[in-house]
């Protein structure tokens, strides 16, 4: 891990405790770096994933198609 | 007296309504056998007898006729309120304050007759997929009662595996009701997100949760999905699309399987089942395939990569809507959760607003893309429900935290996709492994087509005994007990 990559994961770490404690819930800061571990991978790959979608991708288009297949079906 | 018990739900109302069984006699044989095997596996929270005999003298007294499962005995995971009743969730001393005081999944059953005897072992809030329970205890298989059950719906599998019910109802939101099914060898059906009311029932994820049915038999969950499917206007969830004659879908391919699946044209990916499952679990779904195409269906290569991306989307909508629903009560008495579910739910609080949103958003875009793209030129897909058998309890217990989630995390990335995008998907009972444990295939089809997915089954156990075989943890106590045991 680069010095600059262990900043960031320092960075993180603080944010997710001090985020935390903002909803009164206080964790360790070895409890908040798993936490900066768990999440980190998950969240840069759905960036990723999301990388595709279009403004007028609706939050909604999901029960919209459900519905339209429904009457489909 | 006849064992009512090990009965199909049909032969189970049959007996009822020509008075060879009354309900009463089921119930009672049912109470009892629920203490023997509750013993045993640790599947039940609490037994419900008064209600029960209430309820099954109500059916034999001519009070609850017609409705389709007069006197078939149930039981329901610990995640509905019921009677005015919250639910515990998994909880000791735990009753969780819900504004509806009675589940709609629940209410259509006892109109319907059924006869609900108990409330069903979990993993707690339903956030786990091991059956693993610090306040309630583990929930044990019956093939191995050395080995996990699987979860959430933990109990509700071993309920009905080991014969103490006729089927159980619990809740998927990632796998929550097929993983447990595939670990104890029976049938998990999850219907299309909207299909089944949940009112009355614990959320986890709004965008996933599912009301589930768990049966020995395809044309049992295809009875069941008869009474509880239909769309519910006190439901935000529900959807209102006309719901179809599942158990004549499922009782014709029982009947002539061969007519059903003739032409069907079946998905499956081999790379996809590598890079996820065991040796054994392989070799299963692989025989299970040949059963298929000896019954006249086409098996075409698809591209299963894509769902990896659901599995994602599905983790970070879970994580910022499980993250809502229990911040407060966390944040109030932090100290009531147990220590592996305060982390999960620590890490699930620090979801951001707009992933929530844009996990929103590729919903949409996954569901099309899967009906367009991963689907196209096929009628259903199938894979492996779970990516090896069940677990030995001891290693999990001994194993460090970050191994058990990973453990929950494979199972769940067989199942979460189709969470995501909403779409019914079935486990079977598709063989053993070598250990003796159960496999269970994974039957999925496009949104609303519970009809299909039921025929494919069911004309799968009309040429298979796989789901006639029972475990070893069902040597029957003595018919014609009177059932007085206390509540578990």
């Amino acid at each position: 891990m680069s010095h600059a990559q262990a900043a960031a994961q320092a960075n993180m770490t603080w944010l997710v405790r001090v985020e935390l404690d903002a909803m009164g819930v206080t964790i360790s800061e070895s409890r908040a770096w798993l936490i900066v571990q768990q999440i980190g991978p998950v969240v840069q790959e759905f960036d990723r994933i999301c990388q595709d979608l279009a403004m007028d991708d609706d939050m909604f288009e999901f029960r919209r198609l459900l519905a339209e297949g429904g009457r489909n079906a | 007296m006849l064992d009512g018990s090990a009965l199909s739900i049909a032969e189970l109302t049959s007996h009822i309504a020509d008075g060879s069984l009354s309900a009463r006699q089921v119930t009672d044989w049912c109470l009892m056998r629920a203490v023997d095997v509750n013993a045993r596996t640790g599947c039940f929270i609490g037994l419900e007898e008064a209600e029960a005999r209430l309820a099954a003298d109500n059916v034999d007294n001519g009070h609850a006729r017609g409705g389709g499962l007069e006197g078939v005995p149930f039981a329901y995971k610990d995640i509905f309120a019921w009677r005015g009743r919250g639910p515990s969730a998994g909880v000791a001393g735990a009753e969780i304050p819900l504004r509806c005081a009675s589940a709609t999944v629940l209410d259509r059953l006892e109109q319907a007759g059924s006869v609900g005897i108990g409330r069903l072992n979990m993993d707690q809030f339903a956030y786990a997929a091991l059956g693993m329970n610090p306040d309630f205890g583990d929930t044990r298989n019956p093939w191995d009662t050395t080995r996990a059950a699987g979860g959430s719906s933990a109990g509700a599998a071993v309920a009905v595996a080991a014969d103490s019910v006729s089927f159980a109802v619990g809740s998927d939101t990632g796998g929550s009701v097929r993983i447990p099914a595939s670990f104890c060898g029976v049938v998990g059906l999850k219907p299309t997100f909207g299909r089944v009311p949940r009112r009355g029932s614990l959320p986890l994820s709004y965008s996933q949760d599912t009301i589930g049915i768990i049966t020995r038999s395809v044309t049992d969950a295809a009875r069941v999905l008869d009474v509880i499917a239909g769309h519910d206007p006190q439901d935000a969830a529900s959807l209102n699309v006309p719901t179809q004659n599942y158990s004549k879908a499922a009782e014709d391919a029982w009947d002539h399987p061969g007519d059903q699946l003739s032409g069907l044209r079946i998905g499956f990916d081999q790379q996809y089942l590598d890079g996820h499952c065991s040796a054994d679990v392989r070799q299963v779904i692989a025989a299970a395939l040949g059963v298929l195409a000896a019954l006249g269906s086409g098996i075409r290569q698809v591209d299963l990569a894509p769902l990896a991306r659901y599995d994602v989307g599905a983790t970070v909508l879970t994580w910022a809507e499980a993250g809502a629903i229990h911040r407060k009560m966390l944040v109030a008495d932090g100290t009531g959760y147990d220590g592996a579910f305060q982390a999960r739910l620590q890490t699930a609080l620090t979801s951001r607003g707009v992933h929530h949103v844009d996990a929103l958003r590729f919903q949409g875009r996954a569901l099309k893309q899967f009906t367009d793209d991963l689907m196209s030129g096929v009628d259903v897909l199938v894979t492996s429900t779970t990516s090896s058998t069940a677990p030995a309890l001891d290693m999990l217990h001994a194993a460090p935290d970050s191994e058990v989630v990973e453990a929950s995390l494979a199972l769940l990335r067989l199942n979460r996709p189709f969470n995501y995008i909403g779409v019914p998907a079935m486990t079977i009972p598709a063989g053993f492994d070598a250990a003796g444990l159960p496999v269970g295939l994974q039957i999925v089809a496009r949104p609303w087509q519970e009809s299909l997915l039921l025929r494919v089954g069911a004309a799968f156990q009309a040429g298979t005994d796989w789901h006639l075989r029972m475990p070893s943890v069902t040597v029957s106590p003595s018919p014609g007990s009177t059932g007085d045991e206390e509540s578990t």
